[in-house]
């Protein structure tokens, strides 16, 4: 007898299974999706115990814990302590940061590969790094920045803003020329060649502290985490997350190719659209306050993959919950085994690079 | 055991004895049988002899100065002459093998006299990699500057005069308002970025003067200029060279400039000469750097190592209008190396060698009892001391609750760094100091106008020190918890 796959949902059954095995098939297959999301969120709430006892400031695991639950508790009271500050200022911040940004990575990323039907394509994929790598320098080694702010803010509002430009090219050549997935690609490819031959330039003539400086932006890190900046990032990651959710149909259509979800109705290019627009703004908000941190967008979702299937119904929460884990778990390694917290961008690339490769030999072919 | 083999261990003795007597025979044994040209007995060989062991242990890094201090004269000669008669090596006395030929004999001798009577040309010194190089003495010099540090030093030494010494090419920073580039250097040509300067400029600067002289700092910080000694080793009219300026020891560096520009045959105004060489600047500079810095090494000099005030430097993100970097002062920026010199135990290795990054969280672990937090601030040039100000009041509000009040922060100007380096050490030396009568009696007015005078900008009002923005505090945080 032999097997058949319904299709997408990587679900196998016998030839001529009756219906009652159908159903229990597929309500199994759900069960193991739930408890894999179960798993990663309880895989993420014990990275993020962990990374909070974790810091240059002696305060015991415990008195970690005990300092959130005072505060909580005796919110008019303020900070009482260093401790307290220390917990509260700079470890909670750092902690939602890394889950915040890790999560909205890593769904745009898995949107990017259901919608461009490539394994290899996340939210950098249109060239975002390199627009907002681009904003960053000028503000940081020129001090040009769009409407005049200076500091951390222009340094944050030239990145976004110049992040969008990739996006708003492909966005453009989509509508205009109605170009494919790998044309698309191409685009952001290309554009992305012109952002880092500038940025280059204004590197190669600036002073070594700007330099140094901007640099440093494009390793990415956590360390401009505070509550003021988190409801920006939060809001933005929080409602594009829950678009991106709310048109899974969609992007199980596309992930099947564009003429398959021509059939079922789907209007392909104004969807690609759409969700490009959605994608850029989600991971331009990221990437202006952390600088660029990648492989979180690649591999998070592969990660989930393994485990839900290539149904963006689950997937796309599922990759939340992987990218948020790879981020809090690549912040306790950049924390624990140096004097100096090492940018998060490098132990994401260091640890994503492997995990990748293992990912890729070890993968379900009948997932994607 | 026997016999044969016996007769074979003695044999064996022997020969090891006897071949270790003429050993010693060898190379003791000439001394007290040596006598000089003149047939009279040498004088008997001194035990101590007073030579720098290492290059950075001198003041001028000339290779000949071998007493190691800011000149080159008859002293030097009777040193070497010491060594030669020690039998030295070049490998414990580097500053005495003047013509670096790897050995310490008469010829080092007559190369030191030579540079002083003129006649010689070649001048060996060590630049700031430490490697020996050389120069070659040139009637007229025309000097390319790269980086405001070194642009600084070549003004100061070329400030003597103007038509002997022309600066004629820089890299962009000259363009900043310290150096009035556009009203005193007109036809200074833009060589490109200090780190990459365009070889085809340089070109055309020998072409039109003859000869140009490229200055610039060590390899690792203008890291692709390593290959400039290699394009220009077969052209004598480009002449590459490597010197201190902010990198820790910019005394020697403009000393060891103005030597090389024009040390060579030089007479003092006591002796003839016009008082307008590079020399002659360069030695009004040791003059006033010791006038200052002097008082403040030997006031240190009496503290105790535990009682040293604990200091930390750092650059503060916001603090700057671009810069976006949260990192100490460690070890190399110059900033920690002023901090020492001026009597501060600096913690900043607490945080990790060098400069590194740090948090709030990291000054709440490592910097809750520093007594003294220098914020860096740039803009002192600009005639802007909100720079100044708000480098302090970033600081301060970023700190707020992970330092202690008890900590006194200051800024001061990052662009301090490079040849007014007496005028920071005042700076530093009256905060880190405050009970050293001497070192507060020492006036950073006074320091700066002597400098502005040295650099030739005393006819320039905005450089008047009441138009800058050195240093501003002291501020405090208000909460420790």
């Amino acid at each position: 007898m032999g097997l058949r796959s319904i299709k997408g949902k990587g679900i196998q059954v016998a030839q001529g299974a009756d219906v009652e095995t159908i159903v229990g098939t597929y309500r199994s297959s759900s069960r193991r999706k739930v408890f894999g999301m179960l798993f990663f969120l309880l895989l993420i709430m014990l990275a993020s115990g962990i990374a909070m006892g974790i810091g240059s400031y002696e305060i015991s695991f415990t008195g970690v814990y005990s300092m959130i639950w005072e505060h909580l508790t005796h919110w008019s009271d303020g900070f009482t302590s260093v401790d307290m500050r220390v917990v509260w200022e700079q470890r909670l911040p750092r902690l939602l940061f890394a889950i915040i940004s890790g999560a909205g990575l890593a769904a745009t990323g898995a949107a990017m590969q259901s919608m461009l039907k490539n394994p290899l394509a996340d939210s950098y994929t249109t060239g975002i790094s390199s627009g907002a790598s681009f904003g960053a320098t000028l503000a940081i080694t020129m001090g040009i920045t769009v409407g005049g702010f200076v500091g951390n803010v222009g340094i944050v509002t030239n990145a976004f803003l110049f992040s969008l430009i990739p996006s708003a090219v492909i966005l453009g050549l989509s509508v205009m020329k109605k170009a494919s997935p790998s044309t698309m690609i191409l685009a952001g490819i290309s554009v992305m060649y012109i952002f880092n031959a500038l940025t280059s330039y204004m590197m190669l003539v600036a002073d070594e502290q700007s330099m140094s400086a901007a640099y440093e932006w494009t390793m990415g890190s956590l360390n401009k985490a505070s509550w003021n900046t988190m409801p920006i990032m939060f809001g933005v990651t929080a409602v594009g997350s829950a678009l991106i959710f709310y048109m899974s149909r969609y992007l199980n259509a596309m992930n099947a190719g564009d003429d398959f979800a021509k059939t079922l109705g789907v209007n392909v290019q104004r969807i690609r659209v759409v969700l490009l627009a959605i994608i850029s703004i989600v991971a331009a908000s990221i990437v202006s306050f952390t600088g660029i941190i990648g492989f979180v967008g690649l591999v998070g979702p592969h990660m989930a993959r393994i485990v839900i299937g290539s149904d963006n119904k689950y997937l796309v929460p599922a990759s939340m919950l992987t990218g948020a884990t790879i981020m809090v778990v690549c912040d306790i390694i950049a924390k624990a085994f140096t004097h100096v917290a090492i940018p998060i961008g490098i132990v994401t690339s260091l640890i994503g690079g492997p995990v990748f490769l293992i990912l890729i030999l070890r993968q379900r072919k009948e997932v994607w | 055991m026997e016999k044969s083999h016996l007769i074979a261990i003695v044999a064996a003795i022997i020969v090891i004895v006897v071949i270790a007597a003429a050993a010693i025979m060898l190379t003791n044994g000439g001394n007290d049988d040596k006598k000089d040209n003149g047939g009279n007995t040498p004088p008997a060989t001194p035990t101590t002899i007073n030579s720098p062991s290492e290059y950075t242990e001198a003041r001028l890094w000339v290779i000949g100065n071998a007493d190691g201090n800011e000149l080159l004269d008859e002293n030097d000669v009777e040193v070497i002459q010491s060594i030669i008669d020690a039998k030295g090596s070049a490998a414990k006395y580097p500053m005495a093998d003047a013509n670096i030929d790897g050995a310490i004999d008469s010829k080092d001798i007559d190369h030191v006299r030579g540079l002083i009577n003129g006649s010689q040309k070649t001048i060996n010194y060590y630049n700031a990699d430490g490697d020996k190089s050389t120069y070659h003495y040139t009637e007229k010099v025309n000097a390319i500057s790269l980086h405001r540090c070194v642009s600084r030093s070549i003004i100061l030494v070329t400030n003597a005069d103007s038509d002997r010494y022309k600066l004629v090419g820089s890299d962009p920073h000259i363009r900043e308002a310290e150096f009035n580039a556009a009203n005193d250097y007109p036809d200074l040509v833009d060589v490109g970025a200090a780190g990459n300067p365009e070889i085809e400029q340089i070109r055309n600067l020998e072409n039109r003067y003859g000869s140009v002289v490229v200055n610039l700092g060590n390899v690792a910080t203008y890291t692709n200029t390593a290959g400039l000694e290699t394009i220009f080793a077969s052209d004598p009219n480009v002449q590459i060279v490597r010197l201190e300026t902010w990198e820790g020891h910019s005394t020697e560096g403009i000393l060891t400039w103005g030597f090389l520009f024009g040390g060579v045959g030089y007479k003092s105004p006591a002796q003839g000469g016009n008082g307008l060489s590079s020399w002659d600047q360069a030695l009004k500079y040791v003059k006033y750097v010791d006038k200052y810095e002097g008082v403040i090494v030997d006031e240190v000099a009496k503290v105790k190592e535990s009682d040293k005030p604990k200091v930390l430097a750092l650059y503060c993100e916001g603090a700057w209008p671009n810069n976006s970097s949260n990192k100490t002062r460690g070890e190399g920026s110059g900033d920690m190396e002023m901090s020492v010199l001026c009597g501060a135990n600096n913690i900043y290795q607490r945080f990790g060698n060098g400069s590194v990054s740090y948090t709030p969280e990291d000054l709440a672990a490592h910097a809750r009892d520093a007594d003294y937090i220098f914020s860096m601030s740039g803009g002192m040039f600009d005639g802007d001391s909100t720079l100044a100000k708000r480098a302090v009041d970033v600081f301060v509000d970023k700190a707020n609750g992970y330092i202690t009040p008890k900590t006194t922060i200051y800024s001061v100007s990052w662009q301090l760094n490079g040849a007014p380096h007496p005028v920071q050490a005042v700076v530093f030396g009256k905060i880190i100091n405050p009970d050293s009568a001497p070192i507060q009696k020492l006036s950073v007015e006074q320091c700066w106008e002597e400098y502005r005078g040295l650099m030739g900008w005393s006819d320039r009002p905005e450089m008047a020190y009441s138009n800058l923005a050195i240093w501003y505090g002291p501020s405090h945080t208000t909460s420790s918890a």
